[in-house]
């Protein structure tokens, strides 16, 4: 036996958690220091850690110390004790067959596998455990100075610089990655934001349209309501015009003075209210743009002449000189004479009324931008600055000496004003009371007509192409559409869904519409079939993402576009459809070529485009792909006859709408006659084509609902 | 509180252990981890345990479990870069690891994961995109 020297290297508390990793990673040091290569110092740190874990977590605490015991041999030793409650299964755990709820059960029996020397001694006071591992051969041989610059080293490498700057390194990354996810929450709250902004906005305009929709429509029925009864109030007017001239003729007997001087009241009277109805109806005209502008070439020396011919009569017994001073060199206009006539009629008209001595003098002069600036300058009472404007609105009549005497209708002003818009000009006023006021006119030399038919396009767009209806739920989609065909002569009318499709096409009244197949998710394909149900027979256009043309065509659609859509293709599409819609196309189904040249020569000077089929097989084929608008059927063919392609047509849901005109030499009988009728189709006997014919093959058409 | 980084590179989590972790923060990383694969619908987790000496029981246990909780959320997880002094430790111990796939390095993890993971919506599988 020799002597057991030993040697305390370090020992330490186990606290936290973090003392178990502490406790690891000394042993891991120190058997570095003793020489142990790098397995036996995992083996080492990893032993310790299971024991000190266990400590830590039964007992919850306890001390590590860490000595070198040199006799013969040297063996580093870890004892770890605690004062737990001590381990009560204590074999089974040795033997590896301890079950752990906790752990694996493998801390302390691979503990001992790990090491060469282990002892466990457990009571209800606490647990010991000591392990070690005998120093390899070519360790130094150590005592008590070479333990004491052992521990001396160890101190130095405990600074855990290391440690601690990588930690340092992992907390600015965790902390770098939670204000990235700051950020990113942020971000989403304002996408968010943005997104209900938008929402709103969107919820805005479809209100400010409707209450456009609403305006006009007030508007118009105002305007129809104005037209109709200054319509109803003519007649009588008339009447009693017509009435007070019999009886100022004596037609019936002389009248005495007094009776004469009543009968010329009521003319008068008569004659100032027509006048009003006149202006009343000319004003409602030109608001609801039913006025034609009739542009012609003429010179302003003549409309001139004319005016002074017209207005001479109202100068009677009046100390006033009326003068026109057409200015020098002015142009040959290009504009609606009677309409610039009728503004300075009454610009003159009103002029006298309110001027009781002086001039009023008319002038026309060159302005700029091609522009002709007419003048009606008086000496007149003049008008109040506030009342500049509102001369111009409908039925003002300002308060004044004169006014007093001097009758109107209050509607001259705001008429010519009108007027001269119509033309692409202003109307304005300036005056000085007392002094008179100048009324100026400034129109364009040449009335514009592309201007013209722009601003009846805006106004309303009296769709020369069409209205075209657009079922899309899509924001975007539309947009697209709208700014696509927004120089085209159609007319384009939006439903976001069924709902309003069908709110829509009734006043909408389209010649083509355009479905998108997925609305809200719902496939929208049903919503053909109820349209030619109700009676819709124009030219439906299904958009789909998924390339289905057959299920489409299948549902009754005209034609298929697969999304995406090439725009130009989109608009192509659009205009043959529209195209043909417009030009009626009817299918002439007959085996004797001479009927089909005849009929078809005949149909064809109607303006209705005329498909050919030669028996039954053909005109189906035909009728699948082009969908006509209507069908002229023969009955005897060979192959497939009239009735049944008839039948075929009727129950296929795409063609069942199409009106069919049976065209026979045939005498059909009784029962043939009860089948056509039943299959809701119309007879049109065969005879020769003469002079009434155009006439009965309108009458048919008409009865079949196709018009040309 | 300490944390172990996750880091998301497309449809896989990247995790690198460069701490000695106490047992608290392998508890805290198994619970990062299994939120993160359901919160961003991770289809593998990689972890790198390169930097790591010591590997006791509790720790493979905890490995373990995220091996297998991640398999259940539908990802596959690689172990990489374990040191063989660690390897050889751990099976002394009567550890065996089983249900851990292990790769040699992370760039051969990142290639198993991408080749036995099938990546929704494309036939390229994974493009290095976050989203």
């Amino acid at each position: 036996m020799t002597d057991v020297q030993q040697f305390q290297i370090l020992s330490l508390r186990l606290r936290t958690e973090k003392s178990v990793v502490e406790a690891r990673q000394r042993a891991r040091e120190i058997a570095a220091l003793l020489g142990f290569d790098n397995q036996e110092q995992i083996r080492l740190a990893t032993a310790t850690s299971e024991i000190a874990r266990n400590a830590f977590r039964y007992a919850t605490g306890g001390s590590v110390s860490f000595t070198l015991r040199v006799s013969d041999r040297q063996l580093f030793v870890i004892s770890i004790t605690d004062e737990g409650p001590g381990i009560a299964q204590l074999d089974l755990v040795l033997n590896g067959q301890y079950v752990s709820t906790t752990g694996l059960g493998k801390g302390i029996s691979g503990t001992r596998r790990l090491m060469d020397h282990f002892e466990i001694s457990t009571s209800p006071q606490g647990t010991r455990v000591e392990t070690g591992k005998t120093l390899p051969a070519s360790a130094a041989r150590y005592n008590a100075t070479r333990i004491r610059q052992l521990i001396a080293r160890l101190k130095k490498s405990s600074d855990e610089d290391a440690l601690t700057e990588l930690e340092r390194l992992n907390q600015d990354l965790l902390r770098t990655l939670s204000e990235l996810r700051e950020k990113q929450e942020i971000l989403d709250q304002l996408n968010r934001e943005l997104e209900d902004t938008n929402r709103g906005v969107v919820a805005l305009y479809a209100e400010l349209d409707q209450r456009a929709t609403d305006l006009r429509r007030i508007s118009d029925l105002k305007t129809s309501f104005l037209s109709n009864l200054s319509h109803e109030f003519r007649t009588p007017l008339n009447s009693i015009a017509s009435l007070c001239r019999l009886l100022l003729g004596r037609a019936d007997g002389a009248l005495t003075s007094e009776q004469e001087k009543q009968v010329t009241y009521i003319q008068h009277s008569a004659g100032d209210l027509s006048e009003l109805v006149n202006d009343l109806l000319d004003l409602t005209k030109v608001e609801a743009g039913k006025t034609d502008v009739k542009p012609r070439k003429f010179a302003v020396e003549d409309l001139f002449g004319a005016l002074r011919g017209v207005l001479k009569p109202l100068l009677n017994d009046k100390n006033v000189d009326l003068l026109f001073e057409p200015g020098r060199n002015l142009p040959q206009l290009f504009t609606d004479e009677g309409k610039l006539s009728q503004i300075l009629r009454n610009l003159v008209s009103n002029a006298l009324k309110f001027t009781l001595k002086g001039s009023v003098t008319v002038t026309a002069a060159a302005g700029p931008n091609n522009h002709i600036v007419f003048r009606v300058q008086d000496t007149g009472i003049g008008i109040a600055r506030e009342d500049l404007e509102r001369i111009f609105e409908e039925f003002v009549q300002i308060e004044n000496d004169v006014q007093g005497q001097v009758k109107g209708t209050g509607l001259g002003l705001p008429l010519s004003r009108r007027l001269a818009e119509l033309l692409g000009g202003t109307l304005d006023v300036e005056s000085i009371p007392g002094k008179g006021s100048t009324f100026t006119v400034k129109l364009p030399i040449y009335y514009n007509t592309a201007q013209d038919k722009a601003a009846l396009r805006e106004a309303n767009s009296e769709a020369t192409g069409g209205t075209i209806l657009f079922i899309e739920d899509n924001r975007e989609t539309i947009f697209i559409h709208e700014s696509l065909l927004k120089d085209s002569n159609y007319r384009l009318v939006f439903a976001v869904d069924i709902g309003e499709a069908r709110a829509t096409i009734e006043h909408a009244a389209p010649s083509l519409i355009v479905l998108d197949r997925l609305l809200h998710n719902v496939d929208s394909l049903f919503y053909i079939g109820e349209l030619r149900e109700k009676g819709f027979a124009g030219p439906i256009l299904v958009l789909s993402v998924v390339d289905d043309s057959h299920a489409a065509l299948h549902a009754g659609a005209t034609a298929f576009l697969a999304k995406p859509i090439e725009p130009f293709t989109l608009i192509n599409t659009i205009h043959e459809l529209v195209n043909k819609q417009l030009s009626r196309r009817i299918l002439l189904v007959d085996d004797d070529e001479v009927t089909r040249y005849l009929l078809g020569g005949a149909l064809s000077k109607m303006g209705f485009r005329v498909l050919e089929a030669r028996n039954g097989r053909d005109a189906l084929r035909v009728i699948r792909t082009t969908f006509p608008d209507v069908i002229f059927l023969d009955i005897v063919m060979s192959g497939l006859n009239g009735l049944e392609v008839l039948r075929e047509i009727r129950s296929t849901p795409a063609t069942q709408a199409i009106p069919v005109i049976i065209h026979s030499s045939k005498e059909l009988e009784a029962e043939e006659l009860k089948q056509i009728e039943g299959m809701k189709a119309l007879v049109y006997p065969k005879r020769p084509i003469e002079d009434g014919t155009d006439a009965k093959l309108r009458q048919i058409l008409d009865l079949a609902g196709v018009r040309q | 509180m300490d944390r172990i980084p996750i880091l998301r590179m497309g449809p896989f989590l990247l995790v690198t252990i460069q701490v000695d972790m106490h047992d608290k923060l392998a508890l805290t990383l198994q619970d990062d981890l299994t939120s993160r694969i359901s919160d961003v619908g991770a289809r593998g987790v990689l972890i790198d345990i390169s930097s790591l000496e010591i590997v006791d029981s509790f720790i493979g246990r905890t490995l373990a479990n995220i091996a297998s909780m991640s398999r259940v959320l539908d990802a596959e997880t690689v172990v990489v870069g374990m040191q063989p002094a660690v390897a050889i430790t751990l099976v002394e111990l009567g550890m065996s690891l089983p249900g851990i796939r292990t790769a040699l390095n992370v760039e051969l993890g990142m290639e198993y994961l991408r080749q036995n993971t099938i990546v929704e919506g494309s036939g390229d599988g994974w493009d290095g995109s976050e989203d």
